[in-house]
């Protein structure tokens, strides 16, 4: 069963992808922010990253993937965000990134987006 | 008998009136012997005297112009003279000189007449003072000195010929304001002829001035001192010129002025264009002025949005959001329809972004129609999250990462949030203009203040530059899109909250904001738990 980590400082967004996810099989943990995810980590290996790119800690949404990618180098990252795509691809510089979903986004761009990321990674749910 | 007695009584009586006649005219004859000794006697006095002064004196007959006298002075210049006339003295003439004065030499009573001449044999300048004097014998001779003018002469010469062709209007008049000497430029400026202006006054040529003011000026010159001023003279053809005029006066002689004058005209149209030049420039100074000011006063609003696309990025993120939220509950009700506690939910959901979006759309009406949101209290961190969010994706173009390290006890202040999330963002944008790569914002309070810090590792501010930082249009990257506004509205609305801002900073290294604030009093014995925002 693939693994899910989905990040975002809104409860929201962390509330119904998680929703969205498990009913599609995944196994889904969320954090409301870069600290508590990467804490999370410890214990739960992702395979896809979800996670928004302004978060409001000290973390980045690349930031975090960053990290996480040091010991789990097939992590596969879709980022999110509020802003246009374009400034997280430009910020994201050679951490590799599988997607960017600006929001608003519907729940088949999510999906599609996770199932495309773990085909890539040779996973699936 | 009888008639012998009274021709003897008419022979007595014709004896004694003879004699009383004889008496009579021995007694004029000694008179007129008297008077004669005593005009000897003066006239001696008068050629004595006449032979110790060193200009020469003669005395001539008006009639046969022979000279009677000459002192010793008169005999050194011209030889002997005496019995010759003086046109042969003098002059080397046969006949009189022209400007003789013999003809109007009457009686004695006339004041002395003075005239200048030439002598042709030594061409010297003579000023000749002439007065009618009796001489002994009855008859009434001419008295004349010639005192010698050659350099006085020559050098009034010199100065007719120089004010002759002088540029400047020149022209002396008496006390009176008669018009007595003019020079070439006064004839071509004015548009008159010499003799025109001769017969003319000063208040005559003068559009400005009365005859009594005129009259007095030129007292006040002879008494006191030079004057100048600007007037206008009348041209002949009725047009105006207007003139700087100074007057002045000779050191010794108080019977006359005189006055150079120049054509100011040509300046004073120079002084006009300047002077409306000039008056364009204020108004369009105060237009531009006011044009500023009113900018400034709008920027309060627009300045922490300088680009419209930060703007508008800003918005974007804070509408995406609720509405994405929407999208994915409405979807999820939609896929879970069955189960009502979802949808539910979900549209609990709904409702609760939607007016998050609605309260973001009112905020940002009120950006646009730029009213500044009342005081009211409110927490200092919230403002900082959020401005952090305003600017992420600028600051995350840029490359530039913000830390937050926030107060969890901060009391709240009271304050308009829009124009302190100005503040903020102001800072924020001031440090990545910097070429920050790291921007610290801290939140910290003590017993009766509320601080905020922005620290970044950008290039710095030198001495120089801090003591004009708060000032209006103030900028070091007026080619690169500063308008100087930022740091001036910042400074602004800080004090309008009763607040300070400082900055330290250490160029190259690192530069540090701190503002002040006045917290909300609030019970004591709180404690100041800072941590970093989570």
């Amino acid at each position: 069963m693939a693994k899910a980590l989905i990040i975002d400082d809104e409860k929201t967004y962390c509330y119904y992808l998680s929703q969205i996810l498990e009913r599609e099989g995944y196994e889904v943990r969320s954090a409301l922010t870069g600290h508590d995810g990467l804490d999370m980590t410890q214990t739960f290996v992702p395979d896809v990253l979800i996670v928004d790119w302004m978060l409001k800690d000290d973390y980045d949404g690349i930031q975090v993937a960053e990290a996480i990618r040091r010991t789990n180098p097939n992590l596969q990252t879709i980022i999110i965000t509020g802003f246009s795509a374009e400034d997280p691809q430009r910020e994201a510089g050679n951490t590799q990134v599988f997607r960017y979903l600006e929001k608003p986004f519907e729940i088949q761009d999510v999906l599609n987006a996770v199932h495309d990321a773990l085909q890539q990674a040779g996973t699936s749910a | 008998m009888g008639n012998t007695i009274r021709d003897q009584d008419a022979h007595d009586r014709q004896v004694d009136a003879l004699r009383a006649h004889i008496r009579e005219l021995q007694h004029a004859q000694q008179s007129t012997e008297h008077t004669q000794k005593i005009r000897e006697r003066e006239r001696q006095e008068l050629l004595a005297i006449a032979n110790m002064v060193d200009h020469p004196i003669f005395v001539s007959d008006p009639n046969t112009y022979e000279v009677l006298y000459a002192n010793e002075a008169f005999k050194k210049q011209w030889g002997q003279g005496v019995g010759k006339t003086c046109h042969e003295i003098i002059h080397s003439l046969n006949v009189p000189h022209e400007q003789c004065p013999s003809a109007y030499v009457s009686d004695e009573s006339s004041p002395p007449g003075i005239l200048e001449f030439q002598a042709p044999k030594d061409l010297r300048w003579y000023r000749c003072i002439h007065k009618a004097i009796p001489w002994p014998d009855g008859r009434t001779l001419r008295y004349q000195m010639a005192i010698a003018i050659a350099d006085h002469q020559q050098t009034r010469r010199r100065e007719a010929s120089i004010l002759q062709t002088a540029a400047d209007g020149f022209y002396t008049v008496d006390t009176q304001g008669k018009i007595l000497e003019v020079n070439q430029a006064c004839c071509h400026l004015t548009g008159y002829t010499e003799q025109e202006l001769l017969s003319m006054t000063l208040h005559d040529l003068d559009v400005m001035e009365t005859a009594q003011n005129a009259t007095s000026r030129i007292q006040r010159v002879l008494q006191t001192e030079p004057l100048r001023f600007e007037t206008s003279y009348r041209r002949k053809d009725g047009t105006q010129l207007p003139v700087e005029v100074v007057i002045n006066c000779p050191q010794d002689e108080k019977g006359y002025v005189f006055a150079f004058f120049r054509d100011v005209s040509v300046s004073k149209q120079t002084e006009e264009a300047a002077r409306k030049r000039c008056h364009k420039l204020e108004k369009k100074m105060a237009k531009r002025d006011k044009e500023l000011r009113h900018w400034r006063d709008t920027a309060v609003h627009s300045e922490p949005f300088a680009s419209i696309g930060m703007l508008t990025a800003g918005i974007a993120h804070e509408m995406n959001n609720p509405i994405g939220a929407i999208l994915l509950a409405a979807q999820d009700a939609l896929a879970s329809s069955k189960d009502k506690k979802n949808v539910t939910q979900a549209l609990t959901e709904i409702v609760n972004q939607a007016i998050r979006a609605k309260n973001i759309a009112r905020h940002t009406l009120k950006c646009a129609r730029q009213e500044i949101s009342d005081k009211c209290p409110a927490d200092l961190n919230d403002i900082v999250r959020h401005a952090k969010i305003l600017t992420s994706q600028y600051t995350a173009r840029v490359r530039c990462h913000t830390a937050l390290v926030l107060d969890k006890d901060l009391p709240p202040v009271n304050m308009s949030q829009l124009e302190m999330e100005q503040v903020v963002v102001n800072l924020i944008r001031n440090a990545t203009e910097a070429s920050a790569s790291n921007i610290v914002i801290t939140t910290d309070h003590s017993h009766d203040r509320v601080y905020l810090t922005v620290k970044d590792d950008g290039h710095g501010i030198t001495k120089k530059e801090i003591k004009h930082l708060f000032g209006v249009f103030y900028t070091t990257r007026k080619n690169r899109g500063g308008t100087g506004l930022g740091l001036n509205i910042t400074h602004r609305i800080v004090r309008d909250h009763g607040g300070t801002i400082e900055v330290a900073s250490e160029p190259g290294k690192e530069t540090l904001f701190t503002i002040c604030l006045p917290p909300l009093l609030r019970p004591s014995g709180e404690t100041n738990g800072q941590s970093a925002d989570h």
